[in-house]
């Protein structure tokens, strides 16, 4: 199966331009709605934002191009295994609940804007600070890039090759990027709520095409048997290691993106706020078994797909299903519309993210402590923009490599998971002293990049020894060092009260 | 201090009391006071890792998926429901704002 020998038509990019207007239309309305010209204002919206926008500024949020495109790929490759993640996501709403109920009431009484607000309020180290915004940064930066390329292979798929894989993202980051620049948290997140609203139909009708069409997961799961059924076998005991470990790195790692943190910091109340969570612990039954689905029937279908062929399964089934019918094909251009509308919502939030952290933590501390609010938002927005410019310069060269979407994840996780211990023992355990936190992050960082490295300098050639990830090991190693430096050097209460008043 | 703090309009200047900020930490209910909450949890993810069946079979299947596959999303959503009961039940404040 050729994806390039179906064609969607004209009317599909009818339908992308509509939803793009759209999108820029909100992004004025959002403008125009401004309360005041600070970084409060623009980055968290006023606290402002009620049930609907917050759970679906969430639900959009947390829900990427990567998981419709990149997990379903994972589950092609991995086969039934792949099924832990719906359990991981599941598990970042629990760690939330874990740490969330004290974040957010210290970010409401003393008005955080970002997590490293938190980070250097609890613990009162420049350095330690900068480490949290710097591994923060690194993070959100892979995660936009994932994205970017994400939404090179949707638009070239929507205008069946007519418009180029570079041009798809040139178009797509100027849209994002304008309604972004003109309406901050606001604007990102009430597209958010129109992206988050066509992902949920898309979803919709991706199950209803998995369930009716070609005889369903039954007839599916009779062609995995035959064709590959080592894919349907339950994991032996490097795969429940490898289970496990993407559990922890995927469940502590997700749970601490700052975007979705700054999400938490922009309810309106505590009330909306914990109902919208409560939903949220529902959404990977939906999305991310979805995207499993996707992955499990393209075994039936395509079975000897390469790897970088694979991270686009979604795409290949979804054009093998509706070949010849034209209610499937509406279905189709809703779901690929879907697929933008996530890889977007995602996208804006990450960079609106990095923006403020580059502008609240790094310019007005170390560089410009007098600027201006106006002088500040000018900045972070000229920062987005250069940021986003090298970013569009990486994925362009990232289509020179066969790079898979999933190594891009794992760079990403691996080194920001190594912020967890700060949130979720710091928040909790007062003894916890900064120089524990800051050697955990010093190692834990350190032992993924050796591994990481090994495997770059061809040392040696796993970058998952014992089939547990380079950054699982860093992480245990990170938390017994805060915890064996909090038992044996225990903050005393001059140094709780911080060096800095 | 118990009550659901409103959101300030003031943005945060590095300033650090931190006898205000741990009075401010604590809310009045939150999941991980209740002790059983964290290991129901842990248990929830156990029953639905893949540990006990045979490994490199398939065993039964169901509706088109290996049952060992339907455990785990039961276990799955019986985790989604303690999450969802932990964020509505467990985590509040005594005055909180409606």
């Amino acid at each position: 199966m050729d994806a390039n020998e179906f064609q969607l038509g004209n009317r599909a990019l009818y339908v992308m331009g509509a939803y793009l207007a759209m999108m820029l239309v909100i992004g004025w309305i959002g403008r125009r709605s401004r309360k005041e010209e600070t970084l409060r204002d623009f980055y968290l919206a006023g606290s402002t934002f009620g049930f609907v926008v917050l759970f679906l500024t969430l639900f959009a949020t947390q829900y990427s191009g990567n998981t419709l495109l990149g997990f379903a790929g994972r589950a092609y490759r991995q086969g039934a295994t792949y099924i832990v993640s719906v359990m991981f996501m599941t598990a970042v709403i629990t760690v939330f609940t874990i740490y969330a109920p004290r974040l957010v009431r210290l970010a409401r009484t003393f008005g955080y804007i970002t997590p490293p607000d938190y980070v250097y309020h609890r613990f009162g180290s420049p350095a330690l600070h900068i480490g949290a915004v710097i591994l923060l940064v690194w993070g959100l930066a892979n995660y936009v890039l994932e994205n970017l390329v994400a939404m090179g292979h949707a638009m070239v798929t929507i205008s069946d090759g007519n418009i180029s894989f570079m041009w798809g993202v040139i178009i797509l980051v100027v849209v994002m990027l304008t309604y972004e620049t003109l309406g901050g948290m606001r604007s990102v997140a009430w597209t958010d709520v129109v992206q988050g609203t066509i992902l949920l139909a898309g979803l919709g009708c991706i199950l209803f095409m998995l369930l009716t069409i070609d005889g369903g997961l039954s007839a599916a799961h009779d062609v995995i048997a035959q064709e590959v059924p080592e894919k349907l076998t339950a994991p032996d005991d490097a795969g429940l290691r490898t289970w496990f470990s993407s559990l922890i790195l995927l469940g502590f790692g997700v749970s601490v993106y700052p975007h979705a943190m700054q999400r938490l910091f922009a309810a309106k109340s505590l009330r909306t706020l914990r109902v919208s969570l409560a939903g949220m612990a529902f959404m990977p039954l939906t999305t991310t078994l979805l995207a499993f689905l996707m992955g499990y029937l393209a075994l039936s279908r395509f079975p000897e797909l390469t790897q970088f062929e694979s991270d686009r399964v979604t795409i290949l089934v979804l054009i093998d299903m509706t070949k010849g019918s034209p209610f499937t094909f509406w279905l189709v251009v809703l779901i690929f519309s879907a697929i933008v509308a996530a890889i977007m919502s995602t996208a804006d939030s990450a960079l609106l993210s990095i923006s403020s952290m580059f502008t609240k933590d790094i310019y007005k501390v170390y560089i410009n402590k007098d600027a201006s609010p106006h002088h500040l938002l000018m900045v972070g927005k000229i920062f987005g923009w250069c940021l986003i410019a090298v970013l569009v310069a990486m994925a362009w060269i990232s289509q020179k490599t066969e790079s898979s979407i999933w190594l891009l994840i794992l760079l990403k996780l691996e080194f920001l998971v190594q912020i967890s211990p700060m949130f979720v023992l710091g928040i909790h355990w007062r003894k916890l002293p900064a120089s524990a936190v800051l050697a955990g992050l010093i190692v834990g960082t350190g032992i993924t990049l050796t591994i990481w490295g090994g495997v770059m300098f061809e040392v040696w050639n796993n970058r998952s020894p014992w089939n547990v990830s380079a950054g699982v090991w860093g992480l245990a190693a990170n938390y017994a060092i805060c915890i064996i430096g909090g038992l044996l050097f225990p903050a005393t209460s001059a140094k709780l009260q911080g060096l800095r008043t | 201090m118990s009550n659901e703090p409103t959101p300030t309009s003031k943005e945060y200047a590095r300033e650090r009391d931190m006898d205000a900020f741990w009075a401010a930490a604590v809310p009045a209910r939150e999941p991980i006071n209740k002790r059983w909450y964290i290991p129901a949890a842990l248990l929830l993810m156990l029953i639905g890792t893949p540990w006990m069946w045979p490994s490199g079979k398939e065993g039964p299947v169901f509706a088109g998926l290996p049952v060992w596959v339907w455990v785990t999303i039961g276990a799955t959503f019986c985790l989604s429901a303690l999450t969802a009961f932990g964020a509505i039940r467990l985590w509040g404040d005594d005055d909180e704002a409606e």
